[in-house]
C-alpha cells in the first residue's frame, strides 16, 4: 500500500497536465495511465486552441475566463516544458454557408468582442481576402481570431509528464485501475492491477472511461460519447497556413437527427494535411468507417481544392466524452471526500488552464479560477 | 536479348533510353544514376525495395507528385522528375 | 454494392490455385491483383524482358498452375492494377484501381475472402543503410530482371536465405560484376539442417546449381559475415563486413572494408500482415523466427469468419506451399459455401500432407536466414531507425528515457517512427525489439496498429459519386 497525496487517473492531456503542475507543488502525485500516456482520446483529437465554441452553448464567462488564460499559457508552455508540442498560433477561421448561423455567430462576436475577445465577423468578400483559394460557392462570411491556434495532440501529454518526471512526479504506465475502495465517503484506496494506493485526493482524468472510473467509487459522470474520425495525408507543399473549419447548412442524419456537419481541415508542421471529421454519436470506439473515410475527404476538398492525386496515409478516430451541456466537470466531487473530477469535451484547449486549476485546488483547497459552473453537481440539483 | 520496342524518357531534363514494359527505376537504373529523391534533411535516397511498399522510389512523373517509380511502366516520352522534400517545409525549416 | 461469392486479395501462386478450386465448384470469385501481371514475385504470368528462363522445377510448377488457370479464366473476374485498400466489417473488400484517367474505389460484398498478399522482405538497420545503391535482395532482383546496363556497378549481396543465391544468379545471367556474396550462417549450420533441406529435392537440387554457377563465375562466398556499415557521399561507396558469432553479432576486429557501389542485403521474408490485422484476424508470434503470423487452422480458416488466408502471407514457405494452401482455401471456401463434393473433402488433408513436408523445409531455411539478436549490436546512434522520417537510433534512445516508453505505438506518437509512407513495414519489423532491448523488459512493445488505406491512395479514389 503506498501513501501519496493524489492519485490522477488517466495519462491524457487533462490528466497530464494536472500532474506536471501538482509536481511542482509539495504534493506527492502519482499518474496512473491504464496503457501508454495519450493513448486515448489524446491521440486522435484534431489538435485546435478554440475560443469560437460559445455558438453552441452560449458565453458563460467563466468559461470563456479559463479559455482565455488557457490560451495564454500555451504562449510558453513549450519553454517550460522544455518539450516540444508544435504549438502555432496560427489564427482560426470558420467559413459559414448556413444563414441561421451566420447570424448567430455575428451575435457572438459582437458579444465577445465587448469582452475584448480579438475575434472578427468577416462578410464573404473578407474571408475570400484572408483565404484567396478558398472555394467560395455559398460562403456567406466567416469568424475569425486571431488567438486561436494549433498544437500536435501526440506529443501534448507526453511534454506534460516530462515535465512531470523532473519533477520527481511518479508516472505510471500499463497498470490500469481495477477498484476504487470508498467507505463512509471517504477514499480508502485506489487498486490497479498490480499496485495500492492510499491516497488523499483523486483527480478523474479518465476521459472516455471517467464514469467506468467513478462507478468504482460508486459515483458517475453523466457523458454522451462521440466518435471523430480523422483522416491524414502525405507531406504536401505548403498550401494552408491556418485551421480552418468550414459549417455548413444543417442536414439530417441516419437517425433522423438534424446536424451540422462541420469540416476542419489544418496543414502541420511537417506539411500533412489533416481532415476531419464526423459526428458518430454513441460509438465509443476508435473505429473508422468506408462512409466516414470517403464523407471527410469529400467534404475536405469542398473548402479549398485539393489535388486529386494526394495520397492519403491513414483513418483514425478518438471518443470525444461530451458532458450533456458541452462544459467541463472539474472540482470537488461533494459525494466523495476528496474526489476531484477533471473531465471536459475541450480538452486541447483546456488542458493548460485546467491542469493548473485542478492542482491549485488541491495545494490551497481554492481554485485559480472560479469553476462554480463546473462542479458536477449541476447535474443533480433539483 | 529481345527485340523489344526501345524509346526515350526525360529525367531531369536528361534523356535516357527506356524499353516497353520497363520500370522507370529500372530505366533510370540503368542509366548509371542510383539517387531518385532528396529528403528533408537533403539527404539522397534510391530504389530500395523495389515491390512498392518502400516509396523511397518515389518521384514526380507528368506532373503528378509521389509516383513509386519501381512499379510505374516507362511511357514515350514521359516526364520524370527528382523531388526535393525541402520544399515541403517551405521557408520553416523545421523538421518537427 | 456488388455482391460476390468470393474475393481472392492477391494474384500470385496462392490466389491464382485458390481461384482454380473455387471456379471448379461453380464459383465466381473475384481475384485482385496490384500488378499488371499475375504470378506474384516469383511465377509472373509472362517473363518480363529478358530475365532468365525459369528452371525446370520452377517450370513445371508454373506451367501446371497456369494451364489450369487459363482453362477457368474466362469465368473468374480478374482485376488487375487495383489494390485492396481496406476489409470492412470483415465482408466488404475497397480496392482502388485507375479507371478511364480517374481514381476511384471499388467495393465488393464477398461472402468468402482469401487474403493472399504474400511477404515483405525482412531488414535490420545498419549504419549508412539508406544510402542510394543499397536495396533488399528481393528488390534488386526484381528490380535486375528489367535493367539492362550494368557498367560501372559493382555488387555485394548480403544478409541471409535462399534469396541470396537467386539473386546471384540473376546477376550473373545479366553480366553484374559480382564482388562477393555474404552470408550470415556458418557452413557448419547449413551442413546441419541439411537432413530437413534435403525433404524437397527439388528447391535443394537447384540451390546446388546456383552454388555451381557462383564457383564457376570465381565469386567468393563468405560465411558468417554481415555488414556493419556503408558509406558514401550521398550514394553508396564502400561497405564494411565483419566476421559475426553464431549469434550474427559482430566480433570486432575483423572488420574488411569492400569498395562496391550497389549492394543487396535482406534476412528472408515476414509475412505482410497488414490486411489480416485490419480484419482482426487474430495473430501469434513466432517467438524463435521473431515475426507476427495470421493464427489460422487447417482450412486456412482464419479467426474472423469468412475469412482465409494463403501463401507466404500466411507463412513463408515458398510458392510450392502457397499453391498447397492456395487450393484448401479455394476448397474450404468452397465448402462453406455448399458446393463442394464429397472428394474434395479429403483433398483438404492430403493437402496438409503435402504441406507438412513442405514445411520442415520451410523451417530450415529460416533457421538459416532469420535475423539474429547479436546484429543489433551493429546499430550506432547515427543509424537511421525510421527510413521514412528520418528517425535516427539516437531519437529512440533518448524518446525512450525521458518519456518512459515501452509500447511501440507510443514510441510512434512522440518520435514520428512508422508514420511515413511506407507505414511502418520497415521500422515496425524491429522497432518493437530495439524497445526490448533498450528498457531491458520482457513486457511485449505490441505492434504498430495497422489503419486504412492499408497502403496509400489518392484522395480522388475516395471523392467517388
Amino acid at each position: 500500500m503506498k501513501k501519496v497525496d493524489v492519485c490522477v487517473i488517466g495519462g491524457g492531456v487533462i490528466g497530464s497536465a494536472v500532474t506536471y503542475y501538482l509536481s511542482k507543488t509539495n504534493k506527492s502525485v502519482v499518474l496512473l495511465e491504464r496503457k501508454a500516456i495519450g493513448s486515448g482520446s489524446a491521440r486522435a483529437t484534431f489538435g485546435l486552441l478554440t475560443i469560437q465554441l460559445f455558438k453552441y452553448f452560449g458565453i458563460i464567462d467563466s468559461y470563456l475566463k479559463i479559455t482565455e488564460e488557457s490560451i495564454r499559457m500555451y504562449e510558453t508552455l513549450e519553454k517550460e516544458l522544455g518539450a516540444s508540442i508544435q504549438h502555432r498560433r496560427t489564427g482560426g477561421l470558420v467559413v459559414i454557408k448556413d444563414e441561421d448561423n451566420y447570424k448567430d455567430r455575428a451575435e457572438m462576436v459582437s458579444s465577445l468582442k465587448k469582452r475584448n475577445i480579438d475575434i472578427d465577423i468577416l462578410d464573404k468578400k473578407q474571408t475570400i481576402e484572408i483565404v484567396p483559394n478558398l472555394k467560395s460557392d455559398g460562403v456567406l462570411g466567416a469568424s475569425y481570431s486571431e488567438l486561436e491556434g494549433e498544437v500536435n495532440p501526440l506529443m501534448l501529454s507526453d511534454a506534460f509528464v516530462r515535465g512531470a518526471l523532473k519533477n520527481k512526479a511518479e508516472v505510471v504506465s500499463n497498470d490500469p485501475v481495477a477498484s476504487v475502495l470508498v467507505k463512509n465517503g471517504k477514499i480508502e484506496a485506489v487498486n490497479t492491477t498490480q499496485n495500492c494506493y492510499q491516497p488523499k485526493y483523486v483527480v478523474n482524468a479518465a476521459g472516455m472511461w471517467a464514469n467506468e472510473i467513478a462507478k468504482m467509487a460508486g459515483i458517475d459522470v453523466p457523458l454522451r460519447m462521440q466518435r471523430g474520425q480523422l483522416i491524414l495525408t502525405e507531406p504536401v507543399r505548403p498550401l494552408l497556413d491556418m485551421v480552418i473549419q468550414l459549417v455548413p447548412p444543417p442536414t439530417i442524419d441516419d437517425v433522423g437527427n438534424s446536424i451540422v456537419l462541420s469540416t476542419e481541415i489544418r496543414q502541420m508542421i511537417n506539411g500533412n494535411l489533416l481532415m476531419g471529421g464526423t459526428r458518430d454519436y454513441d460509438e465509443a470506439n476508435t473505429r473508422t468507417t468506408l462512409a466516414g473515410i470517403k464523407s471527410i475527404a469529400k467534404r475536405a476538398a469542398s473548402i479549398i481544392p485539393l489535388n486529386k492525386n494526394i495520397n492519403v496515409l491513414r483513418a483514425f478516430s478518438g471518443v470525444r466524452h461530451i458532458p450533456e451541456d458541452g462544459l467541463p466537470i472539474m472540482g470537488f466531487d461533494r459525494r466523495v471526500d476528496g474526489w476531484v473530477n477533471a473531465v471536459m469535451h475541450v480538452g486541447i484547449t483546456l488542458a493548460p488552464v485546467a491542469g493548473k486549476i485542478i492542482s491549485d485546488l488541491i495545494d490551497t483547497g481554492r481554485p485559480s479560477f472560479d469553476i462554480s459552473e463546473f462542479l458536477i453537481d449541476r447535474f443533480y440539483k433539483k | 536479348m529481345d527485340k523489344k520496342h526501345e524509346f526515350l524518357i526525360q529525367v531531369d531534363g536528361e534523356k535516357i533510353k527506356a524499353v516497353e514494359g520497363q520500370t522507370i527505376a529500372a530505366a533510370i537504373l540503368s542509366s548509371g544514376r542510383v539517387g531518385f529523391r532528396k529528403t528533408k534533411t537533403k539527404r539522397m535516397r534510391g530504389p530500395y525495395c523495389g515491390m512498392g511498399v518502400c516509396y523511397e522510389c518515389r518521384m514526380t512523373v507528368n506532373g503528378v507528385e509521389n509516383l513509386r517509380t519501381c512499379v510505374t511502366k516507362a511511357e514515350p516520352g514521359c516526364i520524370v522528375e527528382t523531388q526535393d522534400d525541402t520544399l515541403l517545409l517551405g521557408d520553416k525549416n523545421e523538421t518537427g | 454494392m456488388k455482391q460476390v461469392d468470393g474475393v481472392i486479395v492477391g494474384g500470385g501462386p496462392a490466389g491464382i490455385a485458390a481461384s482454380i478450386e473455387m471456379t471448379r465448384r461453380g464459383l465466381s470469385p473475384v481475384l485482385i491483383d496490384e500488378n499488371d501481371m499475375l504470378g506474384g514475385k516469383v511465377l509472373k504470368e509472362k517473363e518480363v524482358l529478358w530475365a532468365h528462363p525459369p528452371n525446370r522445377f520452377e517450370y513445371k510448377i508454373k506451367k501446371e498452375l497456369f494451364d489450369q488457370f487459363n482453362t477457368i479464366s474466362n469465368k473468374i473476374t480478374i482485376v488487375k492494377n487495383a489494390m485492396v485498400w481496406g476489409i470492412f466489417d470483415g465482408n466488404i473488400v475497397a480496392y482502388s484501381s485507375v479507371v478511364n484517367g480517374k481514381n476511384i474505389s471499388t467495393e465488393l460484398k464477398a461472402k468468402k475472402i482469401i487474403i493472399a498478399t504474400g511477404a515483405i522482405e525482412r531488414s535490420v538497420p545498419f549504419e549508412g543503410w539508406t544510402l542510394p545503391g543499397i536495396y533488399t535482395i528481393g528488390g534488386l532482383n526484381s528490380l535486375v530482371k528489367e535493367q539492362r546496363n550494368f557498367s560501372g556497378q559493382k555488387f555485394l549481396i548480403a544478409g541471409a536465405g535462399p534469396l541470396l543465391l537467386v539473386l546471384a544468379n540473376n546477376l550473373i545471367k545479366a553480366g553484374a560484376e559480382i564482388e562477393a556474396i555474404v552470408d550470415a550462417s556458418s557452413f557448419l549450420e547449413v551442413m546441419l539442417k541439411s537432413p530437413s533441406l534435403v525433404t524437397c529435392k527439388g528447391p535443394l537440387w537447384i540451390g546446388f546449381r546456383y552454388l555451381r554457377n557462383i564457383r564457376r563465375h570465381k565469386i567468393p562466398i563468405l560465411r558468417s559475415r554481415v555488414v556493419t556499415s556503408a558509406s558514401g557521399d550521398n550514394q553508396l561507396e564502400r561497405v564494411v563486413i565483419t566476421k559475426v558469432d553464431k549469434n550474427w553479432k559482430a566480433i570486432s576486429g575483423t572488420e574488411k572494408e569492400y569498395s562496391v557501389n550497389r549492394l543487396a542485403v535482406g534476412y528472408h521474408l515476414a509475412p505482410d500482415t497488414g490486411l489480416t490485422r485490419l480484419c482482426g484476424c487474430e495473430h501469434l508470434y513466432d517467438k524463435k523466427y521473431g515475426y507476427w503470423y495470421v493464427k489460422h487452422d487447417s482450412n486456412m480458416a482464419t479467426t474472423v469468419p469468412g475469412v482465409f488466408v494463403a501463401g507466404d502471407g500466411a507463412s513463408v514457405l515458398g510458392y510450392p506451399a502457397a499453391i498447397a494452401q492456395g487450393r484448401i482455401t479455394g476448397l474450404a471456401v468452397s465448402r462453406e459455401l455448399g458446393v463442394l463434393e464429397e472428394e474434395g473433402w479429403s483433398e483438404i488433408q492430403d493437402l496438409n500432407r503435402q504441406l507438412k513436408k513442405l514445411e520442415k523445409f520451410g523451417s530450415a531455411l529460416r533457421d538459416l536466414s532469420a535475423p539474429r539478436a547479436g546484429l543489433f549490436d551493429s546499430i550506432t546512434d547515427d543509424t537511421i531507425i525510421c527510413r521514412c522520417e528520418e528517425i535516427t537510433f539516437k531519437d529512440i534512445k533518448q524518446a525512450i528515457l525521458s518519456n518512459n516508453v515501452t509500447d511501440v505505438n507510443h514510441l510512434k506518437r512522440i518520435t514520428r517512427s512508422g508514420m511515413g509512407h511506407c507505414q511502418g513495414r520497415y521500422c515496425g519489423q524491429f522497432i518493437g525489439k530495439i524497445i526490448s532491448l533498450l528498457t531491458k523488459t520482457e513486457s511485449d512493445p505490441g505492434v504498430f496498429t495497422v489503419r486504412y488505406p492499408v497502403k496509400p491512395i489518392p484522395l480522388e479514389s475516395l471523392w467517388d459519386e
